[in-house]
């Protein structure tokens, strides 16, 4: 028994020796934060900063990328080994893609403070807030109807418009993790959701009028 | 290397049928004057999708029942669909009968997942505030305003 273990670690390579020791026990997914040190070395809010620029983000990547090449599931033949290794490396994406996106990165913190976004019955109280969107949502669907070459300026405006509004509520994130305000980062993260949909729906029309004039 | 795709066809036999087909075709979209006094506006949103859904009916006094309903929803196919069928729905209706319409009604007929069923609790939610909405505007003292202020 202790001498197949020990052939084992000689034969394997360091990082499936870590990834044995680490993974297959199964311990408690760790924070996703701790999975990138060298990055985030302050952890998540308040501590570290909500907010990542993009040098930390470029950081981040490169630090993604390293650990999955460390568990890549290919580094093994052994089936329990290779199903562990899949499971960190999906676990590793999914750290990774949350922690990349400010949203992504926001629903993830709040719901590590056991606060949930996306209730599914709650609803908007914020007319004010519901009026606007539907402003802008209807002069998207607008420029869209104006059709190719017309109303390109129209677009540039509003999208400019809508990446003010986006660069406000992450700021607004920023400020309500910074002080541990999560009620803040709750109503922060619905109004995020709402222009990234507006900015989404920029982008289809932008896309469709791509498409008319290749067709043309 | 071609990326392969789910044809839409396949798609289209797993959702049933009466949603993509309000979701494809959508009744009554549109708007109405909202500072008409006869219109009232209904304008909810739903923070688990990001959706936002604008219903406006517009009220016979005489009959007070729904002479004209119009919607836009900007959100998911499920939400674009419960707000369509609700319009088919409520027009006609009397606004009592109106404002007694059950989420589960739309989302039986829609044969929506659980997972959507919030769609249409939205929008029952903006039919009811609709309703509220042409209550305060054209009244401005119904009786039942005026029992609240007994």
């Amino acid at each position: 028994m202790i001498l197949t273990e020990t052939i084992t670690r000689r034969l394997l390579p360091p990082p499936l020796r870590l990834l044995r020791r680490t993974y297959t026990a199964k311990p408690p997914p760790p924070h996703f934060y701790t999975l990138f040190p060298h990055s985030l070395p302050s952890g998540p809010p308040p501590s570290g900063l909500f907010n990542l620029p993009p040098t930390i983000l470029k950081s981040l990547h490169r630090e993604f990328l390293k650990s999955q090449q460390s568990v890549h599931p290919d580094l093994t033949q052994d089936p329990s080994l290779k199903r562990a290794a899949q499971n960190t490396s999906a676990y590793l994406n999914t750290a990774y893609k949350t922690l990349r996106d400010p949203l992504l990165r926001a629903h993830y913190l709040l719901r590590m403070r056991g606060v949930e976004v996306e209730d599914e019955a709650g609803s908007v109280e914020d007319m004010v807030l519901l009026g606007e969107v539907m402003e802008a949502m209807e002069e998207v669907d607008e420029i869209g109807d104006e059709g190719e070459g017309r109303g390109s300026g129209r677009w540039e405006r509003a999208w400019e418009v809508n990446e003010g509004r986006i660069g406000e509520e992450v700021k607004a994130l920023e400020d309500a993790f910074a002080r541990d305000e999560l009620e803040k980062a709750r109503i922060g993260c619905v109004r995020l959701r709402y222009w990234r949909n507006v900015k989404r729906r920029l982008e289809d029309v932008l896309e469709g009028r791509g498409r008319g004039v290749g067709k043309g | 290397m071609r990326k392969i795709c789910l044809p839409p066809l396949v798609l289209q036999k797993i959702i049933p049928s009466k949603t993509t087909d309000h979701y494809n075709n959508p009744r009554n979209v549109g708007s109405l004057p909202k500072n008409d006094m006869d219109v009232g506006t209904g304008l909810v949103g739903a923070p688990a999708c990001g959706d936002v859904m604008k219903l406006q009916i517009r009220v016979d006094k005489n009959t007070n029942t729904i002479s004209e309903v119009k919607f836009k929803t900007f959100g998911c196919g499920s939400a674009i669909a419960s707000s369509s069928y609700l319009t088919e729905l409520v027009r006609g209706m009397s606004l009592e009968d109106a404002g007694r319409i059950r989420n589960t009604e739309i989302a039986k007929e829609l044969c929506l997942p659980p997972v959507k069923l919030h769609c249409s609790m939205l929008a029952e939610d903006a039919i009811k505030s609709a309703i509220k909405d042409y209550q305060t505007k054209s009244n401005r003292g119904p009786p039942t305003l005026g029992k609240n202020l007994l």
